[in-house]
């Protein structure tokens, strides 16, 4: 809950506007807006054994004043060159575009990638600026440990919460970053038998700041409804738990994505950035190492 | 009184009172002619023979004589002979002249006329001084320290102009006797009442109305004075509320004062200011009830006690309280069951300081002293009861700090050559076992190039224990007052300043021109995404850290300022230019770039003129333009994903991206108001009709952009097209304003 609920916010609204009423609304006009040119938008976290996938776009400026298409709707640039390096031992290799998929993927058997070592991606395309961007792999040393998860079963017309306390055994001399991810399984039936969905995602990102070569504690928060069938849906009530150790670049696109999320139109906080590593672009490249993969039954 | 000059005539002999009131003058024994003046005030002359010391207490009656006063000598005491610089002095009559929104006489809005002063938003009364934010303005209300001097959301200011004796702005070239904040002093004394007769003023404004009542408690020996004022807001926008909600909104003061003449060595004040403002909204159904809103409060007290040792050693001993809270809140009542939330914040401060003013020569004025505050803090307060689950819940977050300083500053004339003063400061700040002491050198001085004009110059190195997290979303006064910590540590700053001070022949005009530089460091702001009112748990409120919230920068402000100001007269009035630049840079901001200060204003400009026509009629007139705030605008959309695997759920959609942090300037600000002013002198009382208008050409002036997105479907295709729209939000057109006062 938060203290500006949203009667708080209804009333002060209407207070301000009692003090406003003297305003009025208008567009501007003469005034130097700016005209800004689309740029390339590419994302990408590559990890040791997984498939190394990028999206590429390109950002739709908002000129204002001008008529334009709707900004939901993105096309992929398909026509991208895409490069990634080896910064250690210098190979490189150009990510295919995969039609289906409608992205850049390459299988991991085609390209090694590993802890510990420096990546480059390099992407250039037709009436864009080229832009390049790094990322190192973390070492993957970490270990983590799962201390106590509790669950508090809520009512018919509450969802129940599950509570995850734990920490990271982190290396000393490193600057670490850790996600923990949590998901709820359910299943559907699809027409063709049962299908699996993950559903109810959170995750927890902490950092070893200030406690170097310690435990980097974290405390960890999920919820899910009980005994929920909707639409075929049924909980199968499978708590899958992700450890990564994840880079800096990472870890900051991640943060700030979660600030951006839990603020939105709220008129009572700072506006917030989303992080980008990519010099000249928007988007992030970025690398994890999973650490540990559980899950549990009720 | 401070400042009244006392001067020989035909000399350069003369000194001013202290802010107390307190004078002193050596002169070799002899018979001499002595004047007493000051600005709206009617001169005394008084011939005396000396040969012992002569304790002369004087009082000036205020004057509202058209013609001018005939000047008998020149003034010793003008701008350009004194050792400060960036100060502003503002007689009070003058204030009340200037036009203002809604007929409200507003000191800080009147400050905000001066060069190197900035207002923030439109209409708000928040002084944004040589490049400094809110929080670095030292507000001192008979020596307490006034935290939120706002009221209604900033649009109008606490000081009721009626209830006061004088008003002066330090922008620059502090003394050492002042501390505590980095950009300015603003000094404001009430009235102490008419120890002669009772009088008073009344008025009825638009939105408020005020009285003030003084006279003797004892006759010659002991007076007071009350003041109040209470908006009756309100009423006026009920029309404009939709008919289920009752609102509450309104503001008031009281100031009270009182004072004793013991005997002629002592006198004993004792002061006080209460304010309230209510933003609340209730609605009521059968079954339930809500009620919800925002309230804060500032009370302040002094008692004093002024001590003359002997006729060249003075003190003042102050002890002060000053306590500000803010409470948001809401109450639901459902089923005879009532849940109930609020969050409070605020600062209490209990302090006491010791003045002395020595002067053991003619040419030195020696200034010692030492202040001690003990702040306790409250960031955040959080109360929940609910008697449906029988929970209540109290965490309350307080933090107590220390703070003191001890100063010694000596004002010394260089024979007629010049003035210096040169002090420091010694200030300390003690918190969770750590103390920091920092020594601040103090100096300034005017090198007389004629008998009229000066050449001056200043340094001044303060330091600011205390910090002020404003959320620049909406302006809102959920100003959050915090220590200085391990992790935001005390705010310092260097400043320096030079220009000239010319005081024209007919002395009650002065020009200046002066330029500064002042570096900041551990300035502090929200981080990005971040607001002290966002929690979701209130029982974990009080772990949450405010410092986790702010990151820590330096600020950059340099300009030049250029006033010209003639204080009395049937035309009086000034003008004022400034060209200013001031950034920030934080390194969790803006990607550590630096960048321009939202109410960075290049140019800013106020021209303000007051004239008597005849015994009745004044009218007046302000003109006001600045350059646009610098503002952020989001540039372009773009997708973006979270990276899981195989997961739904997860954050999926477009992101828009900023460009540089205050990239844009909003359009420049201009307006004109304009009041016409009717005195009748009636048997008891003289009566006063004013006619003002605020914005009188109907400039539509920015107060916030915002994007508007719409949608049009076209038949022929099927297709949606998009349009942005950037659009502004203009607050106070064309009001006129009507206001009827008395004084008896």
């Amino acid at each position: 809950m938060n203290i500006i609920n949203s009667k708080t916010i209804k009333y002060i609204a209407i207070a301000l506007a009692a003090t406003m009423h003297y305003s009025c609304i208008k567009e501007v006009e003469n005034l130097n807006l700016p005209n800004t040119q689309p740029k390339l938008v590419v994302q990408s976290f590559i990890s040791p054994g997984d498939s190394i996938i990028a999206t590429v776009y390109a950002s739709k400026p908002i000129n204002y004043n001008i008529t334009g298409t709707h900004y939901s709707t993105f096309d992929t640039i398909k026509t991208a060159t895409v490069t990634l390096t080896n910064l250690t031992n210098g190979s490189s290799t150009t990510i295919p575009f995969d039609t289906d998929k409608k992205k850049y993927i390459l299988h991991p058997l085609d390209f090694t990638i590993e802890k510990g070592i420096e990546y480059e991606l390099n992407v250039t395309a037709n009436k864009f600026n080229p832009i390049t961007t790094r990322t190192t792999v973390p070492t993957g040393l970490a270990s983590v440990t799962i201390s106590k998860i509790d669950t508090t079963r809520g009512s018919q017309f509450e969802s129940s919460v599950i509570r995850i306390n734990g920490f990271f055994n982190d290396p000393a001399n490193e600057v670490n970053f850790y996600q923990f991810s949590s998901y709820i399984i359910n299943e559907y039936f699809s027409g063709e038998g049962y299908e699996i969905m993950y559903s109810t995602y959170n995750s927890t990102y902490v950092t070893d700041n200030n406690h170097n070569g310690g435990n980097v504690v974290f405390k960890h928060e999920t919820h899910y409804w009980e005994n929920e069938t909707v639409n075929g849906f049924n909980n199968t009530n499978t708590l899958i738990l992700y450890m990564y150790e994840v880079d800096e670049h990472y870890y900051r696109f991640h943060k700030s994505l979660e600030t951006i999320s839990d603020i939105m139109d709220n008129p009572f906080t700072e506006s917030a950035h989303l992080y980008s590593n990519i010099e000249g672009g928007l988007g992030v490249f970025a690398s994890f190492v999973r650490v540990e993969q559980t899950s549990t039954k009720e | 009184m401070p400042g009244v000059n006392v001067f020989i005539p035909g000399t350069t002999t003369g000194t001013a009172s202290n802010t107390y009131g307190f004078y002193s003058l050596r002169l070799p024994a002899g018979e001499y002619e002595v004047v007493f003046s000051f600005v709206g005030y009617q001169p005394r002359f008084f011939s005396i023979k000396l040969d012992k010391d002569i304790p002369l207490e004087v009082e000036l009656d205020p004057t509202i004589e058209i013609e001018a006063v005939e000047v008998r000598a020149e003034m010793p005491k003008q701008s350009s002979r004194s050792s400060q610089m960036s100060v502003m002095e503002l007689p009070i009559q003058q204030m009340k002249a200037v036009p203002s929104l809604l007929g409200e006489k507003d000191a800080l809005k009147v400050i905000q006329l001066m060069p190197g002063v900035q207002k923030g938003s439109e209409g708000t009364s928040g002084l944004y001084v040589r490049g400094g934010g809110p929080d670095q303005n030292l507000i001192i209300l008979d020596d307490a320290t006034v935290y939120n001097a706002y009221h209604l959301f900033g649009f109008f200011s606490l000081f009721n102009g009626d209830a006061l004796k004088s008003l002066e702005l330090t922008k620059g070239g502090f003394p050492a006797r002042y501390g505590g904040r980095l950009s300015s002093v603003l000094e404001i004394v009430m009235k102490d009442g008419n120890k002669e007769k009772i009088s008073g003023e009344a008025g009825i404004g638009v939105i408020s109305s005020r009285l003030v009542l003084e006279g003797p408690i004892v006759k010659d020996k002991a007076s007071f004075i009350i003041s109040g004022r209470r908006t009756y807001y309100d009423i006026l926008a009920r029309p404009f509320m939709p008919d289920d909600i009752k609102l509450g909104l309104f503001f008031y003061d009281l100031t009270a004062k009182a004072n004793w003449e013991i005997n002629r060595k002592n006198k004993l004040f004792l002061s006080g200011y209460f304010g309230k403002d209510k933003f609340s909204g209730q609605e009521r159904e059968t079954n339930s009830a809500i009620e919800a809103g925002m309230f804060w409060d500032n009370a302040t007290s002094t008692i004093r006690w002024n001590h003359i040792f002997k006729s060249n050693l003075f003190s003042n001993l102050s002890l002060i309280l000053s306590n500000y809270r803010l409470k948001i809140t809401t109450k639901e009542k459902y089923d005879g069951n009532t849940f109930e939330l609020s969050y409070r914040s605020g600062i209490r401060d209990v302090g006491a300081k010791y003045d002395f003013t020595w002067m053991p020569l003619p040419s030195h004025t020696i200034r010692f002293g030492l202040n001690s505050i003990w702040h306790s803090f409250n960031p955040s307060a959080v109360i929940l009861k609910d008697t449906y689950t029988n929970d209540f819940i109290r965490e309350v977050n307080t933090i107590n700090t220390y703070e003191s300083g001890i100063y010694l500053e000596d004002e010394v004339k260089i024979f007629d050559r010049g003035i210096i003063n040169a002090g420091l400061r010694l200030s300390h700040h003690f918190h969770a076992g750590t103390s920091n002491l920092s020594l601040e050198p103090r100096i300034s001085g005017s090198l007389f190039l004629t008998k009229t004009l000066s050449a001056k110059a200043s340094y001044a190195h303060m330091n600011q224990h205390i910090h002020l997290l404003s959320n620049t979303g909406i302006g809102l006064p959920t100003d959050l007052w915090v220590p200085a910590t391990k992790f935001a540590p005390s705010q310092d700053s260097r400043q320096v300043a030079a220009g000239f001070v010319k005081d024209l022949r007919d002395i009650s005009t002065t020009l200046s021109l002066e330029g500064y530089y002042k570096e900041s460091k551990n300035v502090i702001a929200y981080r990005e995404g971040a607001s002290f009112l966002m929690f979701d748990d209130p029982t974990g409120a009080t772990e949450i850290k405010w410092e986790d919230n702010v990151t820590s920068g330096t600020s950059l402000s340099y300009g030049a300022e250029l006033l010209a100001h003639k204080k009395s007269g049937r035309f009086s009035g000034w003008v004022g230019y400034t060209l200013s630049w001031t950034q920030h840079q934080f390194d969790e901001i803006n990607n550590g770039k630096p960048f321009w200060a939202r109410y960075d204003r290049r140019h800013d400009i106020s021209v303000v003129g007051i004239f008597e026509i005849s015994e009745g009629i004044t009218i007046s007139g302000t003109w006001v333009y600045g350059t646009g705030n610098a503002i952020t605008l989001p540039l372009a959309i773009y997708p973006i994903r979270e990276n899981a695997p195989s997961a739904n759920n997860l954050w999926d959609g477009n992101i828009q991206d900023y460009g540089e942090k205050n990239g844009f300037r909003m359009a420049p600000y201009h307006r004109l108001d304009l009041s016409v002013q009717l005195h009748k002198k009636l048997k008891s009382y003289e009566r006063t009709w004013e006619f003002g208008v605020y914005n009188a050409y109907n400039r539509q002036n920015p107060f916030v952009y915002f994007v508007d997105e719409n949608a049009s479907y076209n038949q022929e295709t099927g297709e949606y097209t998009y349009t942005s729209k950037l659009k502004q939000v203009s607050l106070f057109q064309f009001i006129p304003s009507v206001s009827w006062s008395i004084k008896f």
